[in-house]
């Protein structure tokens, strides 16, 4: 009974601790650094995946511009890749942005007051859903 | 004496009548007529020996190809032509659209910049599903295309098919009119 509770203390202790550290808040900001940590994909016949942004080449920091409207790669990552965003539209604190590119489609949806943005990433024949931790490009 | 004299002259009589018969009616040569080629059906109702109907028959057939400006045996050459051309656009027509297929499943593997270069973590997998995806495309484009491609030739060969019979039946009238002038009861 001991070892059962002290199981449970731990499994809990690890739970929380696995919940990603608050955003920050982008309101108001133009350039902003996304952090993706876990990344799972889903596909056509039911199975999914889960493991590192790394698995899909997809990159650990994306900056999001919004008034170039582009997503692109950080200079510390030495790729240089950039995306546009066809769409944007901001309703209060939710800031929504999409996009299609190579057979691919985006969706971005950022909480300007928290900084956590839910993505979701169309491929052919799988769906990527993942979470990104979001701050401020240019705070000091 | 006089009894011999009269069956001697009874039977030329009834020999010369046997053969005024052959003569007159028509024997089965086994051969079909210029008419029973045609499916038009000549009864020399005036009872004209075979050769006379041949001659008539031929004589018609002249008159109503210069009438009507239709040659029946030209016709059936164009109309086998045609059955042809028909065929060989059938067939053209099921082979329309077989790229189509190939296409879409080639569009279903392309990558690019940041979004455009993530990969799925089962490529096949998905490449799979993407690659039935368009093959299906594909094939529901193939078959509208070969169904538009042979509705429109089916359509055409009913309207060749339809002109030309046309033009066999003005013939036949024509024809048919002929030969009742000289005599002859004609169905078709």
């Amino acid at each position: 009974m001991k070892h059962l509770s002290v199981a449970w203390i731990v499994i809990l202790a690890t739970t929380f601790l696995a919940v990603p550290v608050a955003a920050d808040d982008v309101t108001g900001e133009v350039e902003i650094l996304c952090s993706t940590l876990r990344v799972k994909e889903c596909f056509a016949d039911g199975g999914c995946t889960e493991g590192p942004p790394e698995t899909w080449n997809i990159p650990r920091f994306t900056q999001i511009n919004l008034d170039d409207r582009t997503l692109t790669t950080t200079q510390g990552s030495g790729e240089s890749r950039t995306t546009p965003i066809e769409y944007f539209e901001r309703e209060g604190q939710q800031i929504a942005l999409e996009g299609a590119e190579d057979g691919k489609a985006f969706s971005i949806l950022l909480e300007a007051d928290t900084g956590f943005a839910s993505i979701a990433i169309a491929l052919q024949g799988s769906v990527l859903a993942g979470f990104a931790d979001c701050t401020p490009l240019d705070s000091d | 004496m006089q009894r011999r004299l009269f069956l001697i002259l009874l039977l030329a009589l009834s020999l010369g009548t046997v053969a005024v018969a052959q003569s007159t009616i028509a024997t089965p040569t086994g051969q079909r007529t210029l008419a029973a080629t045609m499916n038009v059906h000549v009864f020399p109702a005036d009872g004209q020996a075979t050769e006379q109907q041949s001659r008539d028959e031929a004589a018609c057939y002249t008159w109503a190809a210069n009438n009507t400006g239709v040659d029946p045996f030209d016709l059936s050459r164009r109309a086998e032509q045609e059955s042809q051309q028909a065929d060989q656009a059938r067939q053209e027509a099921q082979r329309a659209g077989a790229g189509a297929g190939a296409g879409g499943a080639v569009a279903g593997a392309a990558g690019g910049a940041l979004i455009g270069q993530i990969v799925s973590s089962d490529p096949g997998r998905g490449a799979a599903w993407g690659a039935g995806a368009g093959l299906i495309g594909g094939r529901r484009a193939r078959r509208q295309a070969q169904a538009q491609a042979t509705q429109q030739v089916e359509r055409q060969a009913g309207q060749q098919q339809q002109a030309t019979q046309e033009q066999i039946t003005g013939f036949k009238n024509s024809f048919a009119v002929c030969l009742e002038g000289k005599g002859y009861m004609v169905r078709f």
